[in-house]
């Protein structure tokens, strides 16, 4: 576990997490605007209550949480708002020659559809996991949340995923 | 002769594939595979989901921190020197804790012990609420309905930024005015702690209501934050701004280091002065 305890200040280590935040809030919500609202709001909140963030405990974690409840709170109000219309960006299009990676490329994408299908509580244990590489009792606690909740609710999303990928799949071939 | 095969679920699977078994368990879910085919497609499929997102949503990883992240993350380490430096008797930051904290908010660490005086009363002036879509701090612009993000964002062409703005420099606070077919209220002025000056205000047209804090830095105004918010559907007017949209409002109060609101001549003196940090 390589997290910043002790050495770098909490400003360096704040600074040095801002991509995995920004990965994860781009896998919470799809959409790397709206991750990127996400990330400035925890930063922000973050730094506001350092002071409650105990030394020897991870960093990520913590800010994760702070992220994961601002995400929470924003699908409560879009929730009241309506839906937002997301254009992810599928694959420009590109030459024959860049076949492979636009194939890559489109497979990220359905991937993330597919996630985005998700239910929200079901995504957040999927991302700190499967993504993040949390373990089961870190993933619990960031989400505030008993271990064999984590271990259902992944259980489910990976189950809901792989049949999701694998219908794709079949009919993307 | 071989044993029946157990039937593994899927949580010990995914849990396999995790790393958190214990080692005998791993062992006897190891040999079961060698022998289960269907076991071992089952794991397969879960490893292969697995696979499919690990590296999904990997592109902030390979991407310079955008500027705005590391403005904040500047920004609120200035506010808590500040602070720390600081500590002014009669309010600064504290003075934005009379507003009521969100559910997940933490206690505060200098809760004020006095009643609210009329000038702290003003800080408590309830924002639009209801709804609420914040828009980090440094710059953010908002159309048709809903907001968008600030950056690469088309500007507003339903909201009259510009228009917004220029009222701001002129108009006092607490007296609302009509602008370009909706309403400004200008709340209240403040100083932040770089020394510029600064306005909460509030815009609504419609039935859409915002409230906005902006700056006046190098003789432009800029939004630093706007919460999208509606008059409560009980028709009591606003209510009190809450979750993200309450945190986002605080944070980019105490982001900013906002003194104490400034008095009737204070603000008229200011504004006589262009706003310019000088004055």
């Amino acid at each position: 576990m390589t997290d910043a305890r002790g050495s770098a200040s909490p400003r360096e280590a704040l600074t040095a997490l801002v991509p995995r935040l920004r990965r994860f809030a781009y896998a919470l919500c799809g959409h790397p605007g709206d991750a990127d609202d996400l990330v400035q709001v925890a930063l922000e909140r973050a730094i506001m209550r350092l002071d409650q963030w105990q030394p020897g405990t991870r960093l990520d974690s913590w800010v994760f949480r702070i992220l994961h409840n601002a995400h929470v709170d924003d699908i409560r109000a879009k929730k009241r708002r309506g839906t937002v219309v997301d254009i992810d960006d599928v694959a420009g299009l590109a030459g024959g020659d860049a076949e492979r990676a636009v194939q890559a490329r489109l497979d990220l994408a359905r991937t993330r559809e597919a996630m985005d299908t998700l239910p929200d509580e079901q995504r957040s244990v999927l991302v700190l996991v499967g993504i993040e590489g949390l373990s089961y009792q870190e993933a619990a606690d960031t989400l505030s949340i008993p271990i064999g909740t984590v271990m259902s609710r992944l259980s489910r999303a990976r189950k809901a995923l792989a049949a999701r990928l694998e219908t794709q799949g079949a009919t993307a071939r | 002769m071989t044993a029946p095969l157990p039937t593994w679920t899927d949580e010990q699977l995914n849990a396999f594939l995790d790393g958190e078994l214990y080692d005998d368990t791993c062992a006897a879910i190891e040999r079961d595979l060698e022998r289960d085919t269907d076991l071992a497609g089952r794991l397969e499929a879960l490893a292969a989901a697995n696979a499919a997102i690990a590296h999904a949503f990997d592109a902030p990883l390979d991407q310079p921190v955008p500027e705005r992240h590391l403005a904040a993350i500047e920004a609120g380490f200035a506010a808590r020197e500040a602070q720390a430096a600081a500590p002014r008797q009669d309010g600064n930051v504290t003075a934005f804790r009379l507003r009521p904290r969100p559910a997940d908010g933490a206690p505060a660490r200098t809760a004020p012990a006095r009643p609210a005086s009329e000038r702290a009363a003003r800080w408590a002036t309830p924002i639009a609420a209801g709804l609420a879509l914040v828009i980090g701090a440094a710059g953010g612009l908002f159309a048709g309905q809903g907001l968008v993000p600030a950056p690469g964002a088309p500007a507003g062409e339903t909201v009259p930024l510009l228009q917004v703005a220029a009222a701001l420099e002129d108009a006092p606070s607490s007296s609302p005015l009509a602008v370009s077919g909706g309403t400004l209220q200008p709340v209240l002025s403040f100083r932040a702690a770089d020394g510029r000056f600064c306005r909460e205000f509030q815009w609504s047209k419609r039935g859409d209501a915002f409230s906005g804090i902006a700056c006046k830095s190098d003789g432009q105004w800029g939004i630093e934050v706007m919460i999208a918010g509606a008059p409560a559907a009980s028709g009591e007017g606003f209510t009190q701004a809450s979750g993200a949209g309450g945190m986002a409002l605080e944070a980019a109060l105490s982001a900013l280091g906002a003194g104490e609101p400034l008095s009737a001549e204070d603000e008229a003196r200011a504004m006589a002065g262009d706003w310019s940090p000088a004055s």
